[in-house]
């Protein structure tokens, strides 16, 4: 069967994403130090520019993760352009961002199964029937 | 530009400017200058850029009102760590809630690594003591208690505590190689050293080669090492340290600090002058008097009556 084309409800969307907020940006920071204009920059073209987290959102976000000592905050000394403040992942942020992955795919898994999205795929659909 | 100078003052206009909030601004106005320059080299126009950008950037004052109350609370937080004092039974139903056990594998094999390294020095000592000189054979049981103690030390901080983050598995690898080279280096420099007969170059040179190796590890994991302390237990510490009387009473600690400075340095030159009129056998008997002052100091000064002012 296929499936019609689904209309991408925008508002939702954006809430779930809102809802992760702090895991992106912990996993955003995953590859190196980063300043908080590039994270918000890497959120919204991660999402194709369609979906981006305010930049107001985000600094509270950064300020209860260092308040969390998830992440370190450090001002930079740059010649062009103003100073930055940027961040880094600590070992606690690395670990709760571990954490909150596995939760994720877990849950992202149990709703997959939950709202039948992976009837296409023969395999799956055949195996749920035969143990039900 | 000058426009999201002038717009970011408008909006933080009648806000004090406390450290935080200063702080939130700067970095406000890093983000505002990327943001406007990014639209800018898209084609807009200077001001609309800056107008554009401010516009963006949503909720600015409900922000700031975050930051001047230190922040909404987190999940966990409870309401005990956020008063001055610490409520005790709060802190142990945080402790429960957040109790991690060790593993019981990990376990084991601690205690079995730390049979062969407690094997391994008695060994080393009794060779040192009674052996026939022969270098090898402390030689060997360095090598072996070395990584054994790295191995207890990188696994353990592997481990997730109730109170800390494991550390990641690279960092935690270079944690025990650091301790392992240190730990062995030395074993095996301290083999070449005069003491045993049968003495080489080469083993004094490889022991002193490791033991530089493991200290410059040990240097830059400890340099680069970041917070794994738990959020719980950090603004549980934050309370308690709040509480005792040296964090209330920088004078109090100040005034300790000195104190202690004057009893050592007592107890090193009353040492020496032992040591030169009598006996050195008997030289450090004025260290542990300054041990026993220092402590009991330590006890009136930070646990005593309280002076009232």
């Amino acid at each position: 069967m296929t499936q019609p084309p689904v209309p991408t409800d925008d508002a939702f969307a954006a809430d779930l994403l809102r809802g992760h907020t702090e895991t992106i940006v912990l996993g955003s920071l995953r590859s190196g130090d980063r300043y908080g204009f590039e994270i918000y920059k890497a959120i919204r073209d991660a999402t194709g520019g369609r979906h981006e987290i305010k930049e107001a959102t985000l600094y509270a976000t950064y300020r209860r993760l260092v308040k969390d000592g998830l992440v370190e905050a450090y001002w930079g000394d740059e010649s062009q352009g103003g100073r930055r403040k940027y961040y880094r992942l600590t070992d606690a942020g690395r670990a709760v961002y571990r954490t909150n992955v596995a939760a994720w795919v877990a849950t992202r898994d149990a709703i997959d199964a939950l709202l039948d999205t992976r009837s296409p795929a023969p395999t799956q659909s055949s195996q749920k029937g035969q143990s039900r | 530009m000058t426009t999201v100078h002038r717009l970011l003052d408008e909006a933080f206009a009648g806000i004090p400017l406390t450290p935080e909030v200063a702080d939130l601004k700067e970095e406000i106005r890093a983000g505002l200058l990327d943001r406007a320059a990014e639209l800018e080299a898209g084609g807009v126009g200077s001001e609309e850029a800056a107008r554009r950008a401010v516009a963006e950037l949503g909720d600015v004052r409900a922000l700031v009102d975050e930051v001047a109350d230190g922040g909404t609370p987190a999940p966990s937080a409870s309401t005990a760590s956020r008063s001055t004092r610490v409520d005790w039974s709060a802190a142990h139903e945080l402790h429960t809630l957040h109790k991690v056990r060790p593993r019981p594998g990990f376990v084991v094999a601690v205690v079995l690594a730390s049979l062969v390294a407690a094997g391994g020095i008695v060994a080393y000592a009794l060779v040192a003591a009674f052996g026939d000189g022969a270098v090898l054979v402390p030689v060997l049981l360095a090598v072996v208690v070395g990584p054994a103690i790295g191995w207890i030390l990188g696994s353990s901080l592997a481990q997730e505590t109730t109170s800390n983050h494991p550390v990641p598995r690279r960092r935690a690898v270079a944690w025990g190689a650091a301790c392992a080279l240190t730990v062995g280096g030395a074993g095996v420099l301290l083999a070449g050293l005069p003491l045993w007969a049968d003495q080489t170059p080469a083993v004094w040179v490889t022991g002193g080669l490791l033991t530089v190796m493991g200290v410059a590890l040990f240097t830059w994991v400890g340099v680069t090492q970041t917070n794994r302390r738990k959020a719980w237990a950090r603004e549980l510490g934050e309370a308690a340290a709040r509480d005792d009387r040296f964090s209330r009473d920088p004078a109090a600690a100040a005034r300790f600090g000195m104190y202690t400075a004057v009893i050592w340095v007592s107890a090193a030159v009353v040492a020496g002058v032992v040591g030169m009129a009598w006996s050195w056998r008997w030289s450090w008997l004025p260290f542990v008097a300054g041990w026993i002052a220092m402590m009991l100091l330590l006890a009136t000064m930070l646990f005593g009556k309280e002076k009232q002012d």
